[in-house]
């Protein structure tokens, strides 16, 4: 079965986030693999360029795309009655896991527009806080 | 406290982009933005899933659902016409898009708070806010 984790890491070496969509298809998560996942994005930040907007926002949409796709997989497990699948509190610390790492880095996003003045680097940051925190496919709770 | 704190970020984000003269708006308005989206998220991922294990009576759950459905619809209006303000190349269409800006952003300032004080009054641990 393929890992989460391997999934994360051709994320991280593609930044392609169409296949990252694709590749989580099918997948079943783990409480090992939730702190794989953790520390496999806390590399990501720790090797961000500040001068790098193209790849903060590439790993932004990642990050996006893994926290949107998370809770479906999570109850997919649930149903599948997976001994392995992980608890309801697991996956909110998860997801909000992610979503301060995605916080941080549209944090990173606003410094490096305040020192390039870069409207368009606003703009990605706005457009970046729509779809995480009240993406569009995301009609209600 | 942190709760009043967080009310009083939100307010200042939506009164920068009147100060254009003290600081750059659009860096205080994408900044406020983000922070008012990380405090929505966070009330929608610790209430939704008390009132789908029924922890919080339906009642509450029902009347903080239609909140925060107008709270969502409110920040992504506001969140286009500040894309369309920042974007704007003269005077007259900027000042039309921050104005449907500041329409928008005052009503998620109404919502947000109804949110926590709710949350709080169900004794919702919201991040941290109590």
């Amino acid at each position: 079965m393929k890992k989460i984790s391997t999934v994360i890491d051709g994320f991280i070496n593609h930044l392609d986030v169409d296949k990252l969509n694709s590749d989580l298809e099918g997948i079943v998560i783990t409480d090992e693999d939730s702190k794989d996942i953790l520390s496999s994005l806390s590399a990501i930040l720790s090797s961000i360029s500040t001068d790098d907007i193209t790849k903060i926002i590439a790993i932004l949409g990642g990050l996006i795309t893994l926290a949107s796709k998370l809770k479906v997989l999570f109850s997919k497990s649930k149903d599948l009655g997976s001994t392995r699948a992980m608890s309801a509190e697991d996956t909110i610390a998860l997801t909000n896991g992610l979503l301060t790492l995605a916080l941080k880095l549209t944090s990173t996003l606003s410094s490096v527009a305040a020192q390039a003045g870069d409207t368009e680097a606003y703009i990605a940051q706005i457009k970046a806080s729509m779809d995480t925190y009240f993406p569009e496919w995301q009609k209600t709770w | 406290m942190r709760s009043k704190l967080l009310i009083l970020l939100v307010l200042m984000m939506s009164l920068s982009i009147g100060c254009t003269q003290a600081i750059d708006w659009k860096k205080a308005s994408a900044a406020g933005y983000d922070v008012t989206g990380v405090v929505g998220t966070q009330i929608k991922e610790t209430v939704a899933p008390m009132c789908t294990d029924k922890k919080i009576p339906a009642v509450k759950c029902d009347k903080m659902l239609d909140i925060y459905n107008k709270l969502r619809t409110a920040y992504r209006t506001s969140g286009q016409a500040l894309i369309t303000a920042m974007r704007a190349t003269d005077a007259v269409s900027q000042q039309q898009s921050i104005e449907a800006y500041k329409k928008a952003i005052n009503e998620v300032t109404i919502l947000l708070p109804q949110l926590i004080t709710l949350a709080k009054e169900l004794g919702v641990d919201i991040g941290g806010i109590k």
